[in-house]
């Protein structure tokens, strides 16, 4: 997949996965317990989740790369 | 070629020594520029049927409106459905813009005038015909709805508001329909690199004729006036300065 | 990119990651049990958040005031433990205004606000009444420890401050860049060095979009529990959606022309124009319109009242570091896709 339909696909199922824990009940009352530091904590995980599947496609690219450049030796 | 024609043509007249040459030069682009605009309203009263059928979309428009609501209950609702009509209107137009030249015109227009009168031609010809079309559409819309809602309007605003949304419209599509047309990428490229691209002349667009339309003051909606001006005047100098770029083969 | 940045960067950011989480908050009041406040007495409990009532038992004082006019003490005092107090105050049947707000201070929190709405029942109002028995000034003594600002609904989640921010500077950092190496792009004649520019563009433009979608991502989550609603109409925000949306047009337009020249041609003139539109829409456009993220039509991302040093201390440090990682993600996407570009040639 190319970076245009994967950028909003991972932005579409973040965003799926929050409206889905928010749909359960006490998720709610979850985020907004001690002064709302869990939503801190969301907001952080979210960023480093983020950095770290864009770290991944990265990684990746150069795997491929690495693959066929063996490829192509033999 | 056009160069040299222009230069041995002002040298026998002695021109280029002349006092008024700087004038003569301005005067000479507006030659250009109106003769090119000429042609592109010739092309397009030549192109009879391509023009009702523009006319025709507007109308339709307004009619499916008019068939769902029957009436309309807010202020609101007119001045966002009046520009969701404008908007499809105007990609509807746009869509011919370049498309109706072939690649032959396209290479002999670029010996004859410099890229610039091309883009400013077309664009300006583009946000006249968009303004028209608005103003159509507005015609039809208080055909079908009545001016019940409408008792407070200040109309001279709301043209106003009109005639500035259009020539932004025309002026960022025209720019974004070359580059569509440039990159082959078919007739949808344009409502996807268009759509972004207006969505701030739309969201200020709707809430100044919707402030219009309530009969807001003058002094209330001139901000969004000179939000309006501001994004018409970026677009035009946008267009004007990157346009040859893309022109260049 | 020398090693002393990426090193910078990793302490930065390590920085802003330890002590945004680490430092207190600064105490602040949080509710009042009473829904309606009538003459005679009245009893209720008080709390405070992050508060020291009961290590400062003895200084503490309570307060209900009256349009900040006339203050009438609480003259029963009764500590649960650091935050929870319960409070009975004397009223008398004439006061001279509906705006009641709630006050405590001790030598610890110095003054802590409760502001929020309450009833009222049975008062005859009367324009100038005041002097009663029991007044004080409210003394207006600052927190003397160091602690984030403490400020109503937002409470712990402003920390976020130092993840949610960071993300718009360093995409608009990202975007500059694409922004000057598509200029760049331009200005060349046609050759390999327009390409090359055009590579860069393209992949800071990238790195630009994904912390976007971290922006708005974490905005959404902040603002469902701050503004009640995963998508607020806030100018900003939605500037923030049309601008993620540009981008994304960008990218559909470079894979939809397949000419490289062209494609690096077309795509640079539609990079200055998305640019501009970002600035427009980020920068301008909010200024003019009434939004809910703070210093509305004025400042676009805050003003200097809920930046205070302690904020200060942590958020800067976070942005440069969140910028700077950018740039480094933005430096290796580049690398990256010069070396597929390679690869393809070769093969």
């Amino acid at each position: 997949m190319k970076i245009k339909t994967k950028i909003p696909l991972t932005f579409i199922l973040l965003l799926m996965f929050i409206y889905s824990a928010s749909a359960q009940t006490g998720m709610e009352e979850y985020f907004y317990q001690s002064g709302k530091i869990k939503v801190v904590v969301g907001v952080a995980a979210i960023v480093l989740v983020g950095l770290l599947v864009y770290l991944w496609r990265l990684d990746n690219r150069v795997t491929r790369m690495e693959k066929d450049q063996k490829g192509g030796k033999s | 070629m056009r160069q040299v024609f222009q230069s041995t043509f002002l040298q026998s007249v002695g021109y280029e020594k002349s006092g008024v040459y700087k004038l003569g030069c301005i005067f000479d682009r507006m030659n250009t520029l109106s003769a090119l605009l000429k042609k592109e309203i010739l092309l397009e009263w030549r192109q009879k049927h391509a023009l009702a059928g523009v006319i025709l979309y507007v109308l339709a428009t307004v009619f499916v409106c008019y068939l769902g609501f029957q009436r309309i209950e807010s202020v609101k609702t007119w001045g966002v459905l009046l520009w969701i009509t404008g908007v499809f209107t105007a990609f509807n137009a746009m869509q011919r813009s370049f498309s109706t030249e072939t690649a032959g015109t396209q290479l002999y227009l670029y010996t004859l005038a410099d890229p610039r009168f091309i883009i400013l031609s077309k664009a300006i010809y583009n946000a006249i015909f968009v303004a028209v079309l608005n103003l159509v559409s507005v015609f039809f819309f208080l055909l079908f709805f009545g001016t019940e809602l409408l008792d407070s309007v200040d109309w001279s605003q709301f043209l106003l508001g009109l005639l500035l949304g259009s020539t932004g419209l025309g002026l960022a599509l025209t720019f974004v329909a070359g580059i569509a047309f440039k990159s082959q990428g078919g007739v949808g490229l344009v409502a996807i690199l268009g759509f972004p691209i207006i969505m701030p002349l739309l969201i200020t667009i709707v809430r100044h004729s919707t402030a219009a339309l309530e009969g807001a003051s003058a002094t209330s909606n001139g901000l969004n006036l000179m939000v309006l001006l501001v994004l018409n005047i970026v677009s035009f100098v946008l267009s004007y300065v990157l346009f040859p770029y893309l022109w260049r083969e | 990119m020398k090693n002393w940045i990426k090193i910078l960067c990793a302490a930065l950011l390590l920085y802003a990651a330890v002590f945004s989480l680490w430092h207190p908050m600064a105490p602040g009041g949080l509710a009042v049990s009473a829904t309606e406040l009538h003459p005679g007495r009245n009893d209720f409990e008080f709390s405070g958040y992050g508060t020291h009532f009961k290590e400062a038992e003895g200084s503490l004082k309570v307060y209900v005031s009256i349009d900040s006019s006339a203050v009438y003490c609480a003259d029963i005092l009764q500590v649960v433990d650091d935050s929870r107090v319960f409070v009975s105050v004397f009223l008398p049947d004439t006061i001279s205004s509906k705006r009641f707000g709630f006050a405590a201070n001790n030598d610890v929190d110095g003054t802590i606000i409760v502001d929020s709405p309450v009833g009222h029942e049975g008062f005859v109002f009367m324009q100038g009444t005041g002097n009663p028995d029991c007044r004080y000034s409210v003394r207006q003594e600052e927190f003397s420890g160091f602690g984030f600002p403490y400020q109503p609904i937002i409470i712990e989640s402003i920390r976020n401050l130092m993840w949610h921010v960071p993300m718009w500077f360093t995409m608009f950092v990202l975007m500059t860049i694409g922004f000057i190496f598509s200029i760049r792009a331009l200005g060349k004649e046609e050759g390999k060095i327009e390409l090359d520019h055009d590579l860069r563009a393209s992949s800071a433009a990238a790195v630009g979009l994904v912390f976007c979608v971290l922006g708005l991502v974490t905005g959404s989550l902040w603002a469902r529990f701050t503004w009640g609603d995963w998508w607020t109409n806030d100018p900003q925000l939605n500037g923030a959606m049309v601008v993620f949306l540009v981008y994304v047009a960008y990218f559909i337009l470079r894979s939809s022309t397949p000419d490289e020249d062209k494609r690096a041609r077309l795509s640079a003139i539609f990079n200055i124009f998305a640019f501009v539109l970002m600035v427009v829409l980020l920068m301008v456009m909010p200024r003019f319109t009434e939004g809910l993220h703070p210093g509305k039509s004025g400042n676009p991302a805050f003003s200097k009242y809920d930046l205070d040093s302690s904020l200060r201390s942590v958020f800067y440090p976070a942005c440069a570091g969140f910028i700077l990682l950018g740039y480094w993600i933005y430096r290796l996407n580049y690398r990256i896709q010069k070396l597929e570009q390679h690869h393809e040639n070769q093969n």
